[in-house]
């Protein structure tokens, strides 16, 4: 259908501005130039920006690298090499002077403490050192003797045992436990021999574990100092 | 176009470029957030780095301390080549130490102990012998002071039996005892360790770190000093019975003094050697003297322990006649064999005189006449020089000497009284009987003059006293 105006000008409507198009068109556009630009700054600033950043982190990075795997292979150099040291010391540690312990057995024997005659003899000496675990005494290992004294006062036995825990006669308290109570059981009496009384009894002293001997050789060397 | 037209048209070109651009957004954020994740993790893994690398100073000085420490570490534990040298030196060992090695074998622990924590592998090895308890001290302070590390983990000690002791005269204890040592794996390590710049540098200022660290390794060890005169613990030490003479040397006694025996024994037959290596006349004379004093010493010791009875301990009396007594003998049979002259030496005739007036200085007269008794018949074989017949002549009259104070010793006398005024000849009552100056008394005796608690007698020439 055609509409036709046959309105004179002065009666006709007249045109006017269409505001709210261009109101919406303007807003429109502001919208999205706001979203196009807003994507310009996060893709041609911040994006940009954080990746120049990376880059001088990742050079920085790169120039570390080497520096660590040095460092990394010096430490398994040290992982390694102080193995070996440690074992070492740990050996050692472990180790007990015999010597050293059967002359100062050999002293308490010979000796004992002024005034008091012991006169002890073996018939055997039987030392066994163990790697621990087990259930109390003699986890480490022990030193078992078949004891005689030639006297005819078994408190003589008491006497040797009292001088072999002894700190003042003899280290052997840094290695080894305090002996087994005392048991003795006499011998037949043999008059050919003097003494001809003798009494027979076990010595059995159980080794201290590796920590606790080098505890007391510690504290043996303080009170020394 | 119409209005409506235009503004569906309009609102779906805006709306799809709105949510373009939204998704474009979006997106970016995503990206943006993940690369600044990247940059945080960048930004870690730098301070981790650069927090490494700091410590990289403090790990080159412990590489370093630790390469320099690994030869002492292979010096006390070396590698298979010297495990090898450990059974020689056990066998070295047992000779200076005097023990009597019969097995040797590698320990059945070694295979539980295979897998040893770092470089190394236990190695453990029984040792079997016989000994008196000092040989096994030293031979076992021998192992445990070697420079490599070795550590007896058990042993046991069994005691000689009584009789074994008499007859041996030695103490034969049965010993058994297992050592254990570590040997040393080298790994790569040891070889290609990394480069370290300026090392020289960089060790010789860590110099006291590297002395502690090698001083730490040292192995303890303990300077066992001999037997220092005291018994052996796993011999019986119970003597005899002798009632009759409480005074009796106790077991260790009667051992100390053979062994001192036993060692000059050594001392003379070293002389021996000695004059027979020597080179020139004068050094052989010279051995031959200090020998032939020795010997004659040595003899006069003998007599004296032998006539007391002092040795009755069987072990002592076993070792005094298998160290001293047969060797003595076959030194004089070899001496005397040897001698170009007759009869004596001038040095030993001087030794024996001068042990001779000892012996009659202190009264012990019979000691001296068994002395003399030792060249009494080979003293006839000398015929010159004048020195040597002088001093056998000396030694001669030192016998009669001897043998007249002994028996005028023994003669017994049983005197009363004695009166002395200076105007009358002295009396006196032996034996009951009134005797003056020249009046005999038995046999031999003739009375030569009294003082006071003493009387002169003449005694086959000579003019002896006697107190009362």
């Amino acid at each position: 259908m055609i509409t036709i105006n046959l309105l004179p000008d002065e009666y006709r409507r007249r045109a006017k501005s269409p505001i709210g198009m261009i109101a919406a068109i303007a807003a429109a556009v502001l919208v999205n130039a706001s979203l196009i630009a807003y994507y310009g700054y996060l893709e041609f600033g911040t994006s940009a920006n954080i990746e120049t950043t990376r880059s001088v982190l990742q050079l920085d990075l790169d120039g570390l690298k080497p520096q660590v795997a040095y460092h990394e292979k010096l430490e398994k150099e040290i992982k390694t090499r102080s193995a070996r040291e440690m074992t070492l010391s740990e050996i050692t540690r472990n180790r007990v002077l015999w010597t050293k312990t059967l002359d100062e057995v050999l002293d308490i024997v010979h000796a004992g403490r002024e005034g008091i005659e012991h006169f002890i003899w073996f018939e055997d000496i039987d030392v066994k050192m163990a790697g621990g675990g087990g259930n109390g005494r003699g986890g480490y290992g022990e030193m078992k003797a078949s004891g005689h004294s030639g006297s005819d006062q078994y408190d003589q036995v008491a006497n040797f045992l009292g001088d072999i825990e002894d700190r003042q006669l003899s280290s052997l308290w840094q290695l080894f436990d305090k002996p087994k109570a005392p048991e003795a059981r006499i011998n037949d009496p043999d008059p050919d021999l003097i003494p001809s009384v003798n009494w027979a009894f076990p010595l059995t002293i159980a080794l201290l574990s590796p920590d606790d001997r080098v505890k007391n050789r510690s504290e043996a060397g303080e009170k020394k100092q | 176009m119409n209005e409506r037209k235009f503004w569906i048209t309009f609102a779906s070109v805006t709306g799809a470029v709105a949510l373009g651009a939204g998704y474009m957004i979006y997106n970016e954020m995503g990206q943006i957030d993940a690369a600044r994740q990247t940059v945080a993790k960048i930004r870690e893994d730098i301070k981790v780095a650069r927090d490494t690398v700091r410590k990289t100073p403090d790990v080159e000085r412990e590489v370093i301390v630790l390469r320099e420490i690994a030869d002492r570490i292979r010096e006390v534990l070396p590698d298979t080549k010297d495990l090898l040298n450990v059974i020689r030196d056990f066998q070295q060992y047992s000779k200076e130490s005097g023990v009597r090695p019969s097995a040797f074998r590698p320990s059945q622990s070694n295979d539980r102990g295979r897998k040893q924590a770092g470089a190394f592998e236990k190695v453990a090895y029984q040792l079997t012998m016989t000994g008196d308890t000092f040989q096994f001290l030293e031979f076992l302070n021998k192992i445990e002071t070697h420079s490599r590390f070795m550590a007896v983990s058990s042993f046991k000690v069994n005691a000689a039996s009584r009789k074994a002791l008499e007859d041996d005269g030695v103490a034969n204890h049965r010993i058994q005892m297992e050592v254990e040592t570590y040997k040393y794996v080298p790994t790569n390590v040891d070889g290609d360790g990394v480069d370290i710049n300026g090392y020289e540098r960089k060790r010789d200022l860590l110099a006291g770190e590297i002395n502690r660290r090698r001083q730490a390794l040292t192995l303890q060890t303990f300077r066992y000093r001999g037997p220092r005169g005291r018994r052996d613990p796993l011999i019986d030490p119970r003597v005899p019975a002798r009632v009759d003479d409480p005074n009796a040397w106790t077991v260790q006694r009667q051992m100390e003094e053979v062994d001192e025996l036993i060692r000059r024994m050594a001392e003379a037959q070293k002389y021996w050697e000695a004059s027979n290596a020597a080179g020139s006349v004068l050094e052989r004379m010279v051995q031959r003297s200090e020998l032939e004093k020795l010997l004659v010493m040595l003899d006069d010791d003998i007599r004296r322990i032998e006539k007391d009875g002092r040795i009755n301990y069987k072990p002592a009396e076993k070792r005094l006649s298998v160290g001293v007594t047969d060797p003595l003998g076959e030194l004089r049979l070899a001496l005397n064999a040897s001698k170009p002259n007759q009869g004596p030496s001038i040095a030993e005739m001087q030794t024996v005189g001068d042990t001779m007036v000892k012996h009659i200085e202190d009264g012990e007269y019979d000691s001296a006449l068994d002395s003399f008794k030792a060249l009494s018949d080979s003293l006839k074989l000398v015929k010159d020089p004048q020195e040597r017949v002088d001093l056998a002549d000396w030694l001669r009259m030192l016998a009669d000497d001897a043998k007249t104070l002994r028996d005028f010793g023994r003669i017994e006398l049983v005197i009363g009284g004695y009166a002395l005024h200076e105007d009358y000849e002295p009396v006196i009552i032996i034996g009951g009987k009134r005797r003056s100056i020249g009046d005999p008394v038995g046999d031999e005796l003739i009375v030569h003059d009294v003082r006071a608690n003493e009387v002169d007698f003449v005694f086959r020439g000579a003019v002896l006293t006697r107190e009362f």
